[in-house]
């Protein structure tokens, strides 16, 4: 990064943790299933002069042979870091997706923890690729990050 | 970066092997994090999975412990499994190697929330990877080493 910053994780959360109570074999699903993600982020001042950096990921796993996508796992997650002021946007983007990147392993590290000893904890969340939303990201830190 | 040069991975497992707490510690116990220090231990390991993967093993030790007389207040043992491609120029095992410590402790930082999540400690994160960093020399002597 082209400037030096320090973030911190402050918080983290999780806001929904949802199994299908109709699903109870899961030995089999690792062919039947995919994963359906959606993430956002938002910006604000923090009473430390420091900036906010607020993510929210939330993962589905539902039938691929299923037209109504009834889910069989949902899990969602929050996490709030705190970061030293930044000037330049490209650094800006960098630190914000490293905070996606580092809420999406924090919701890996958790599923995994909630799933131990179930065959579920084999069917680990993939990581999003951020790549193909770097313009859109690029555009909300502009008007978010002042 | 190392040219045009691209790696691929997918994580195998996530698994807690080991999780303490001591049990002197009650759910409603505050405990300050200025009166709190992190310890971290970070090994990995190497096989061979086929003619075009590597499976990468990193382990990372998350320990907090009482600054006043060292005692341990909980520890986790974080334990993930990569399949990377192979083959890997060294500056391309360097990049993937820090990378996935990175998520490593993210994976660790999950756990700990989950396991503690009735204690206040659920709500003390281990510092980010920037702390872990001062040990990448040992770490990249580690790849040179053990990943061919």
């Amino acid at each position: 990064m082209a400037e030096a910053i320090s973030y911190e994780l402050v918080d983290l959360a999780v806001f929904e943790n949802y199994v299908n109570p109709a699903v109870t074999d899961f030995n089999d699903l690792h062919e039947k299933v995919m994963w359906e993600t959606s993430f956002t982020f938002w910006i604000e001042d923090t009473m430390s002069n420091k900036k906010g950096i607020t993510t929210e990921t939330f993962y589905m796993l539902y039938l691929t042979d299923d037209d109504n996508k009834e889910a069989i796992v949902k899990i969602k997650t929050y996490n709030f870091f705190t970061v030293t002021e930044i000037k330049d946007l490209r650094t800006k983007t960098e630190m914000v997706n490293l905070a996606l990147d580092i809420s999406l392993w924090n919701l890996q590290g958790t599923y995994a923890a909630i799933h131990e000893g179930s065959p579920l904890a084999k069917l680990i969340p993939p990581v999003q690729n951020m790549d193909q939303f770097q313009k859109s990201i690029r555009d909300q830190i502009k008007d978010e990050w002042k | 970066m190392s040219g045009n040069e691209s790696a691929t991975y997918s994580v195998l497992s996530i698994l807690f092997p080991h999780y303490y707490r001591n049990p002197g510690m009650k759910e409603k116990d505050i405990i300050l994090p200025s009166e709190t220090e992190w310890a971290m231990v970070c090994n990995s390991s190497l096989k061979k999975a086929d003619s075009k993967n590597d499976e990468l093993t990193i382990e990372i030790l998350l320990r907090l412990f009482r600054k006043s007389d060292h005692e341990v207040i909980a520890e986790l043992t974080t334990h993930s499994t990569y399949k990377v491609s192979a083959p890997l120029s060294f500056s391309m095992k360097r990049i993937m190697f820090n990378a996935l410590v990175n998520q490593t402790l993210g994976h660790a930082q999950g756990g700990w929330q989950r396991k503690n999540k009735k204690f206040g400690i659920a709500n003390m994160y281990a510092p980010g990877y920037d702390k872990l960093k001062s040990d990448l020399p040992t770490w990249e002597q580690h790849i040179y080493e053990t990943w061919e």
